[in-house]
């Protein structure tokens, strides 16, 4: 395996497996997801295609390939179960939190897991493509919908 | 100084305002109670927005060594050309055996029998195939070729 690769695998592969996390909510899905992002960015960098911003392009192709991953998984859970189990006894704070982010259409959620993340308006407006100007009306409204969903 | 509207109120929680405009939101949060009290929400509710999503990640996680294709797609992936690749094969041998059938094959001289005939009477179906005057027929239609070319 050659350095380069090594060192970027390395120092981005926790950041990646955070956001992958908070999107699928499983270690192990999560773990999958990251894998194939750097295996996508392996054969990238040996097909000599241009990646402008590694640490933007490895992000976004985390997320898309977590959404990816998360409908497939969709059609898995209401093909075997018509139930998923959504505990509905359980009502402490984070788990409602959670559940209301899970009925955030997928931009949204993308918006709010780079926002926990610490990732800042100008980052997070480079990695989804938004206006900047626009980002922080955006995160004020989606979480304006997270609360009324909880309360 | 109005209210703040909430996507200020957003962007002064998350640091991303300049200082000018910080320094003034500062200054009317000291005497604005019904703001102060909305920044304080606001910024609890982000507080617990990213605690909760915090659960979702466990601590103790280690970075494992880079492999390729561990991951259940990629053998699905994998199993999807074996498939495609096994069939292609299957079509290009039998596409290649029909050919080589069709080349191989030798001409049959019943066709050529039937269509040296020049009219249904010429033929005599009760004599035997081997006593059947085929040459004799050939010549006819060779001369009369011949008659119209000269």
């Amino acid at each position: 395996m050659d350095p380069e690769f090594e060192k970027t695998y390395r120092s981005y592969y926790l950041e990646l497996f955070r956001i992958a996390a908070k999107m699928l909510k499983a270690t192990e899905n999560a773990k999958d997801v990251v894998q194939d992002v750097f295996t996508a960015y392996y054969f990238a960098r040996t097909n000599d295609k241009v990646i402008r911003d590694t640490k933007n392009w490895l992000v976004r192709s985390t997320i898309n390939k977590g959404i990816d991953y998360k409908r497939k998984m969709a059609r898995i859970v209401t093909m075997e179960s018509p139930l998923p189990d959504t505990d509905e006894n359980s009502h402490d704070e984070a788990s409602d939190i959670l559940n209301a982010i899970d009925h955030l259409s997928e931009k949204e959620q993308m918006l709010i897991v780079l926002y926990s993340e610490g990732y800042s308006y100008k980052e997070i407006a480079e990695i989804t493509g938004r206006n900047y100007h626009s980002i922080g009306k955006t995160l004020s409204r989606i979480l304006d919908k997270i609360k009324k969903h909880v309360l | 100084m109005k209210h703040l509207n909430d996507r200020t109120i957003q962007s002064y929680i998350d640091n991303e305002l300049p200082e000018s405009k910080r320094k003034e939101i500062e200054f009317h949060l000291e005497e604005c109670i019904s703001c102060k009290q909305k920044v304080e929400s606001q910024r609890a509710f982000t507080d617990k927005l990213k605690k909760s999503l915090e659960t979702t990640v466990p601590n103790d996680i280690a970075v494992p060594e880079f492999s390729f294709g561990s991951t259940a797609r990629y053998k699905v992936k994998v199993a999807r050309i074996a498939i495609i690749s096994s069939l292609s094969t299957a079509c290009a041998i039998a596409l290649i055996v029909m050919a080589v059938n069709l080349l191989s094959k030798p001409k049959t001289k019943s066709a050529d029998f039937i269509f040296d005939y020049y009219t249904i009477e010429d033929y005599d179906a009760n004599k035997p195939f081997a006593e059947q005057d085929f040459a004799e027929f050939k010549m006819r239609s060779q001369s009369e070729e011949t008659d119209i070319n000269l």
